[in-house]
């Protein structure tokens, strides 16, 4: 009997959604391996009881609670699939953020559904004052890191899924998977890598060969781990971190502040012009920066 | 008394959404809301980013057309810091909307929408699954389309899912020649595939609408950005809106939109709605998208396009019936292939000069595309060192949202709801009309006060909403 996958999708925007679509032939011979028992592109509504559920998206609200519970007691194996889900995601910038400043900003007036409290007749799920990735809730058994998820790597794990073996990413840094030279920063003797700190816009010219830490340009690599394909730097864009950290023991953010302390003039001051949303964009949920701010936080319950 | 009955949620659309029926004693539904079930508050989380970022970040928005908030946000913050890019940059920048357009379009036809009509009767499955199992062919051919798609967009872009190469004063890179040949090829292999899709989609349409005549057909005011002479352009443009009359309301640049664009707050909903001020709150309320542009675009700028334009006209006139979004897409499909091959074939697109140095400052900016659902629109105000202050986001489907809500209102009033259900074919009529729109909630949700689709039937006034 071919196991049975669902797939959902809590707080994210569909993108690991297409980035399964993006396997375009292997789709089909993945969607014949399996029985594809629930997902949005399907109409079953439900969740049965099935062998793996893929999860995308983070939770946000009450429902995506309700519904990642859900999935986890229907599920043999459980996959969160993608930022959001292993780290919280873009949404979990939130977190920083008191729930209602974000509310009066989408609704103005603060005349939006979630002002009254009318009991059943309330249509939109409450939001749940923090951002959550799917293991701060239930156990999770297989991580996909990425924003989003190189469908590759979504292969080898969903056949890793189906088959019941193991999948685990990459756990090296990005810097190891990126071509780009280095000169002054391997040279003990060098001092400071660049001059300042700039935007890839800023720039006389953009050397595509170089370190872009060497160029002045805040990369998230040197403390994101590898997997990606290093696409981003290919294309002359600093890595922005949605990998996540190579071991989640770290401080994504801090420990990039440490890292530019060393190599760039003043770099960790300038790196706080947006701490957050450099060094924790895809991950904030899952540090404990939240909680300094009062505002709990931390990555597992 | 009446009580609000919950339906299941609405698949295959982009997104969290289920609509809820008030029923009144007679058992009869009364109303209808499209309730949006996510939120994630995008606008305030862009406060304290800084101004080049928005590409990179907003893209984050949607899964289904990061392409086109990338490309939103990057044109907004050109304007914000006064950047002139290259001409290579902005045909590289066009190409890459055009590219977003071939996967999207080709996924909603075939895999999100078309199982409701593409399918036999005896079908398994109204669904992708049943796509597979009853016409393999269609679905070897949405395949076919999107990757094609999906590959122009990971060369230019540098990655598929979320594309990251177009910066404030430019591109990151210029395209190669030889890639640029290759591509070319690519697009070329694609036009046929996308012909098909398109006399599939006069023949659905002319059998929907012949089955539900009259359905979510009231004329309504339409908007879309079109190049100079109404010519159909996804990147660039002038703002014209239509009245419903299918006379000229308004011509503006996207960068006065708040002195053109209202919202209005309806005394039976928290939803806002997005309205032409030239018309009024009142009537103002406006429709965007394929429809929408192919109404208001004189031309398609390709030969192919544009005699399968002139077809729909003939065969529908100035129609305004939603289920005539399903043939307007794919004569969109035709023609965004056409303007990448005429694109490609241009050897200047493969000019070194993408991009111009631009200093950090502050100010605003807004700019406009045309996302494959209809216009999008960015906004960003921003302090002396570039970190932004405040961003507006208005997506398609919001613009559509009171169309939508219509549409499912109109297919369910007066029905009757048994068992917590309505009838199949009830049910159908009003997926129908939700899904001609396409509807993308991922989008919708980074601003969820506008979203929660309120819909009133006319009819007798029900207290308790």
């Amino acid at each position: 009997m071919k196991p049975k996958l669902a797939t959902v999708v809590l707080g994210g925007c569909t993108g690991c959604h297409l980035s399964l679509l993006d396997l375009h032939e292997r789709l089909v011979d993945l969607l014949g391996a399996v029985d594809l028992v629930r997902s949005p592109l399907t109409d079953a509504e439900e969740i049965p009881p099935c062998d793996i559920v893929v999860v995308e998206g983070a939770v946000g609200t009450v429902l995506d609670e309700e519904t990642v519970r859900d999935a986890r007691a229907k599920a043999e194996t459980l996959v969160a699939m993608g930022a959001c889900a292993t780290l919280g995601g873009v949404g979990g910038l939130r977190n920083v953020l008191d729930t209602a400043d974000v509310l009066a900003r989408a609704y103005g007036d603060g005349r939006g559904p979630l002002a009254s409290d009318e009991g059943a007749d309330r249509a939109i799920p409450a939001l749940n004052p923090l951002v959550r990735p799917v293991s701060a809730v239930v156990d999770v058994d297989v991580e996909v890191p990425g924003c989003s998820p190189l469908p590759d790597m979504l292969f080898d794990a969903l056949v890793a899924a189906v088959e019941g073996r193991p999948f685990e990413a990459p756990r090296r840094t990005l810097c190891a998977q990126c071509g780009r030279r280095h000169e002054s920063m391997l040279q003990h003797d060098s001092g400071f890598v660049a001059d300042a700190v700039y935007g890839v816009m800023e720039l006389d010219a953009i050397d595509p060969d170089l370190c872009l830490l060497e160029q002045g340009v805040i990369c998230m690599g040197p403390v994101t781990r590898e997997g990606c394909g290093a696409r981003c730097t290919e294309a002359n864009i600093p890595c922005r971190g949605c990998m996540g950290p190579g071991r989640k023991e770290f401080e994504q953010g801090a420990k990039m502040v440490d890292t530019l302390a060393a190599i760039l003039p003043a770099g960790a001051i300038m790196f706080l012009d947006d701490l957050i949303g450099t060094g924790y964009r895809f991950g904030l949920p899952s540090s404990v920066l939240p909680a300094s701010v009062g505002r709990g936080g931390g990555g597992d319950e | 008394m009446s009580e609000t009955l919950r339906l299941p949620a609405i698949t295959r659309i982009e997104g969290h959404g289920r609509v809820s029926l008030v029923v009144g004693d007679d058992g009869r539904v009364t109303d209808a809301r499209f309730n949006v079930l996510e939120f994630r508050g995008f606008e305030k989380l862009l406060e304290g980013r800084m101004i080049w970022e928005m590409p990179l970040v907003t893209s984050r928005i949607c899964g289904i057309c990061p392409v086109s908030h990338h490309l939103a946000a990057v044109k907004a913050a050109d304007a914000l810091l006064g950047a002139e890019i290259p001409p290579a940059a902005k045909v590289l920048r066009e190409l890459l909307q055009l590219a977003g357009f071939v996967h999207d379009h080709a996924l909603h036809f075939f895999l999100l929408a078309g199982p409701d009509f593409l399918l036999g009767r005896d079908a398994p499955s109204r669904d992708l699954l049943g796509v597979l199992e009853a016409r393999p062919d269609l679905a070897r051919r949405a395949i076919a389309l999107r990757k094609a798609g999906q590959h122009v967009v990971e060369v230019l872009g540098g990655q598929p899912g979320h594309p990251v190469t177009a910066i404030p004063g430019g591109m990151s890179r210029p395209l190669a020649d030889d890639a640029r040949v290759e591509l070319l090829a690519t697009v070329r292999d694609a036009i046929l595939g996308a012909a098909e899709a398109e006399t599939l989609s006069r023949e659905a349409t002319l059998r929907l609408l012949a089955e539900h005549p009259g359905f979510a057909s009231a004329p309504t005011p339409l908007l879309a950005q079109v190049a100079a002479g109404r010519a159909f352009d996804v990147y660039d443009g002038t703002i014209v809106a239509l009245a419903a009359d299918g006379s000229v309301a308004d011509g503006f640049p996207a960068s006065d939109y708040a002195a053109h664009i209202g919202e209005s707050t309806l005394p039976w909903t928290y939803a806002k709605a997005p309205y032409l001020k030239a018309i009024g709150v009142e009537d103002g309320s406006y429709r965007v998208g394929p429809l929408a542009r192919l109404r208001i675009a004189g031309s398609m700028r390709g030969d192919r396009a544009d005699r399968a334009a002139a077809a729909f006209r003939s065969e529908l006139g100035d129609t305004s019936a939603a289920l005539a979004y399903h043939w307007a897409r794919m004569i969109e499909l035709v023609a965004v292939l056409e303007r990448m091959e005429a694109l490609l074939a241009d050897a200047a697109t493969s000019n070194a000069e993408v991009r111009v140095k631009v200093e950090r400052r502050g100010g605003s900016g807004s700019a406009a595309v045309e996302a494959p659902r209809g216009t999008l629109i960015h906004h960003y105000e921003a302090d002396d060192v570039g970190r932004v202050t405040r961003a507006d986001i208005i997506v398609a489907t919001t613009q559509n949202s009171v169309a939508i809500g219509r549409a499912a209102a109109e297919a369910v009033a007066g029905e009757r709801v048994v068992d917590g259900e309505l009838e199949d074919a009830v049910r159908l009529r009003m997926e129908l009309g939700i899904r001609a729109y396409d509807p993308c909630l991922s989008c919708a949700t980074h601003e969820v006060g506008r979203m929660p689709f309120s819909v009133e039937v006319i009819g007798p006034c029900v207290e308790g909403r």
